[in-house]
């Protein structure tokens, strides 16, 4: 039987509020049907930060989220939810600020071969090992209670190298996170100059057979004229950029005058106050969006403009044993 | 402690399932199919959150909960009662390393519905 899927329905029993209930009902959906589940993301970048990030479950979820200057919302199947963009950091409920650890982590893998993700927890280099063209790198943080290995191969023709593998191989209390293994494959050059991998594969500890993978099927450069345009808030009736024409039945829901408005089949239109308060306008706190314009160009160490960057269709493709 | 972490569309489905074991309930305003949170958190202490995303703006439901002090009078019993719609959630789990979610298995269907109150009345607590 699927290991974890045992442990996620001990975790789980006789628990109806476990956080994980709604994870382990689709698992054993998943396992039910027999076939492996896929999405599809597809992620528009700018450099002030600002993006959109859209999610694809065949055949009917759909889920948008975007960060821009001014708003932030979320566009689901009836209804747009429209926050304030800059929130500090009393992130209300639903705010789509939450949706950056969900793509960038992806991000990291596909273009910095999970780098920036090692970066961001650990900075100790404690050895490299070279064998050939081929490196091994042990890292870890100041305290050493978290440690990678991370293996690599020099590329003459690239004139760089290219990370092939990272491991957690300490990580004290954690157990379940400890041997999970990254393996990186097919980097090719991409369009601004620089690469990007478009496989990872991704190894639960002790596993032989990865239990996700993703691919990256492509990335374009848009214009700032579209950009502009798919980071626009939808309105009901109008067109998205992405999704075409909206109904004009789309419930807003306006966290920032604090109700949700709607025009019902009969064109009447109904108003009502949203139950809790409307979330905070602004705070000098930092916020997601500072953070990721940091990140995005201390990673960009090759120079070229990655301007408004479309990341389409990250696939996950989760690889199921069934019991 | 853990049911601090989400919001009201998670709520009601605990309120129903503990009800199942209470003597007396009494109705409650809440929300089914909104977006919730739930608080990861690693060894160091270093917090994030991870979204579990619904595709509808959420339906305000009749929930039912244990009768605590200070409630008015309750009832024995509870049943479903008016469906009120339905959503699909995708749900993501808490990532290894902090700042870090894994988007999840494919959607899943959650039906949301009124609960009625029935059976006997129980009697005001003190």
């Amino acid at each position: 039987m699927y290991p974890d899927i045992v442990a996620l329905r001990q975790r789980v029993q006789g628990r109806p509020e476990h956080p994980e209930r709604g994870y382990l009902a689709a698992l054993e959906a998943e396992i039910k049907s027999g076939k492996p589940e896929t999405g599809t993301f597809e992620l528009w970048l700018d450099p002030s930060g600002y993006w959109r990030f859209n999610s694809d479950f065949e055949p009917t979820f759909s889920r948008d989220a975007a960060l821009g200057g001014t708003d932030a919302w979320v566009l689901g199947r009836d209804f747009v939810e429209v926050f304030a963009s800059d929130i500090g950091a009393a992130r209300p409920t639903g705010h789509p600020g939450a949706e950056r650890n969900v793509f960038w982590p992806m991000v990291g893998r596909f273009r910095f071969g999970g780098l920036e993700r090692v970066g961001a927890a650990a900075r100790e280099v404690k050895s490299v090992s070279l064998s050939g063209d081929r490196f091994t790198v042990q890292i870890e943080n100041k305290t050493g209670t978290l440690a990678f290995s991370i293996d690599g191969e020099w590329s003459p023709q690239a004139q760089r190298g290219f990370v092939k593998a990272v491991e957690i191989t300490r990580y004290p209390g954690r157990a379940d996170v400890v041997g999970t293994r990254e393996i990186f494959l097919d980097w090719r050059p991409s369009a601004d100059g620089g690469w990007l991998c478009d496989k990872v594969d991704l190894y639960k500890p002790g596993q032989v057979k990865p239990w996700r993978r993703l691919f990256l099927e492509g990335a374009t450069e848009v214009s700032a004229a579209d950009f502009k345009a798919i980071i626009a808030t939808p309105r009901p009736g109008d067109k998205d950029a992405v999704r075409g024409a909206l109904p004009g039945t789309l419930m807003v829901v306006d966290r920032r005058a604090g109700e949700r408005r709607w025009v019902d089949m009969n064109g009447t239109t109904h108003v009502e106050p949203l139950a809790d308060a409307p979330a905070a306008t602004s705070s000098p706190l930092v916020s997601t969006r500072a953070l990721g314009l940091t990140i995005l160009f201390s990673g960009l160490a090759a120079g070229a403009l990655w301007y408004w960057h479309r990341v389409r269709a990250v696939r996950t493709r989760k690889l199921f044993r069934v019991p | 402690m853990i049911r601090l972490q989400f919001a009201l569309g998670a709520a009601s489905v605990a309120f129903a399932t503990v009800a199942a074991v209470a003597t007396c309930f009494v109705a409650v305003n809440s929300r089914c199919c909104e977006t919730y949170d739930t608080k990861c958190e690693n060894a160091e202490g270093t917090t994030w959150t991870c979204e579990q995303t619904s595709n509808a703006a959420g339906f305000d439901v009749i929930a039912a909960r244990p009768r605590e002090s200070g409630d008015g009078q309750g009832m024995t019993d509870i049943k479903t009662g008016t469906a009120r719609g339905s959503c699909q959630y995708t749900y993501r789990t808490c990532g290894g390393l902090p700042g870090e979610c894994i988007p999840g298995a494919a959607p899943v269907t959650v039906q949301c519905n009124n609960t009625d109150l029935t059976g006997a009345t129980c009697p005001s607590t003190p």
